[in-house]
């Protein structure tokens, strides 16, 4: 028999997600390129680890990262299973990698045609009134509520450096 | 993403009010997208751009020095550059401080070209520091301008607070000021086809079902990695707003949550 299950909104799935663990050096680290030129305790890298607390998926691992200098472009969500199979999907690259039994299949979502760029569809998306791929502030807000306590303690966390184009080595840091 | 506004109004003119309309953002990407919306046609042919700032230049001088810093960013000076231009106006103020007469003056511009041309939509796009908006709001609000949901729009730039607290005072204004799906947060990685095509992904294709139930995923990473570094003139605000308030509130984790919907609405029953 199956059972129904309540989905959430986004902003519900926001509201039950915080930092991994209470010990915010084990699920944060911050790296400067050393190319960089402004202020030394601005940050050109990080990795953050994350949980839901509540709902299906609160047993999953977490990890966003975001940094500048690095070796190669991607922006990209990775989901993989116990057995260690993946589906990959490319923001940059707009391709879905699934990979799974050894074997990988790409699918290519290349819009066909014109694309416009980004802010052309800002723009246009504005004056139409259809904003439904805009963010609203109360999901802003909600995503700035779960890394707050990183913003209150980043200042006193060390700043790891790497050099331009090279990867920061801070998975061993978080894995302690 | 969530549906904000789902029966839009469409209308026949539109003004768009860069607040901000000397700075990076839009001489580097809104006036250029702006430029190609209405080489495309895709402008209504009654549009005006009123760039705001805290200089006093006439529509003359904005106009000269808009397309100085575009040429200077490698944008070519087309043929028809002098025709776009004549939707370009400027209009001094001073956007945080005690400027009630400025945005009035402000909204009178506005008035008159909906008087002249047909009422049109008003958006206020906000390419400023997220420490204006409090105030910015305060007077659009107080001055009249956000007194119809339909028509009047504010767009913020991310990130949209520096804090939690300057977030709770920024959600507390937009309360007292507007209708809430008056103000959106552009993102414009939300606009990229893969942030549509992930969730159709997730809800049709059978891999999905087969081997990616909720209870066997066990790890979800999400990355934003650029090889390009700060540019010079944007060691300012990056110093300001580094990497996880850049990345985190506005990409990482709605990105996340995006993802944690499709996943269990597939799976949902």
């Amino acid at each position: 028999m199956q059972t129904l299950r309540k989905t959430r909104s986004q902003l519900q799935v926001l509201q039950q997600t915080e930092l991994a663990n209470d010990d915010i050096n084990k699920c944060f680290v911050q790296a400067q390129c050393d190319a960089y030129q402004g202020n030394a305790d601005a940050e050109t890298f990080f990795q953050l680890n994350l949980r839901l607390t509540s709902g299906p998926l609160s047993h999953v691992a977490i990890k966003a990262s975001s940094g500048k200098y690095l070796p190669a472009k991607s922006t990209r969500v990775v989901v993989t299973n116990h057995r260690d199979q993946t589906i990959e999907f490319g923001f940059n690259t707009n391709k879905i990698t699934v990979f799974a039994d050894g074997q990988t299949q790409e699918i290519d979502y290349t819009p066909q045609g014109n694309t416009h760029q980004a802010y052309d569809q800002v723009l246009q998306r504005l004056y139409l009134g259809n904003h439904d791929l805009f963010i609203s502030p109360d999901l802003a807000m909600e995503a700035l509520r779960v890394i707050t306590p990183v913003l209150e303690a980043k200042g006193v966390l060390p700043m790891e450096k790497y050099p331009m184009g090279a990867n920061p080595t801070t998975q061993s840091d978080m894995d302690r | 993403m969530e549906t904000l506004n789902p029966r839009p109004t469409i209308y026949s003119s539109v003004i768009y009010v860069l607040l901000g309309g000397s700075g990076d953002l839009s001489s580097r990407h809104l006036l250029p997208s702006l430029y190609r919306l209405w080489k495309a046609g895709k402008r209504p042919p009654n549009f005006l751009i009123m760039g705001v700032g805290l200089i006093l230049w006439s529509n003359e001088q904005y106009r000269e020095k808009i397309l100085e810093q575009m040429i200077e960013r490698g944008f070519v000076k087309p043929d028809d550059w002098d025709d776009f231009a004549k939707h370009l106006k400027w209009q001094y103020l001073n956007l945080d401080e005690n400027a009630l007469p400025g945005y009035l003056e402000l909204k009178q511009r506005l008035i008159d070209f909906d008087k002249e041309k047909g009422s049109a939509k008003w958006i206020f796009y906000c390419a400023i520091p997220s420490q204006v908006f409090v105030p910015v709001l305060k007077y659009l609000g107080l001055a009249g301008m956000l007194e119809d949901h339909n028509k009047q729009i504010v767009a913020l730039e991310k990130p949209i607070a520096k804090d939690l607290e300057s977030a709770n005072e920024l959600q507390e204004t937009i309360a007292k000021t507007c209708q809430p799906q008056q103000v959106v947060c552009v993102e414009h990685f939300g606009l990229k086809p893969m942030a549509q095509a992930m969730p159709k992904f997730i809800q049709t294709h059978p891999v999905v079902d087969d081997k990616f139930k909720l209870e066997h995923i066990k790890a979800i990473e999400v990355v934003a990695a650029e090889s390009i570094g700060v540019p010079e003139q944007r060691i300012g605000f990056y110093d300001r707003c580094p990497c996880v308030s850049d990345m985190s509130s506005h990409l990482l984790i709605p990105m996340l949550s995006q993802l944690v919907v499709s996943l269990e609405n597939r799976h949902s029953s």
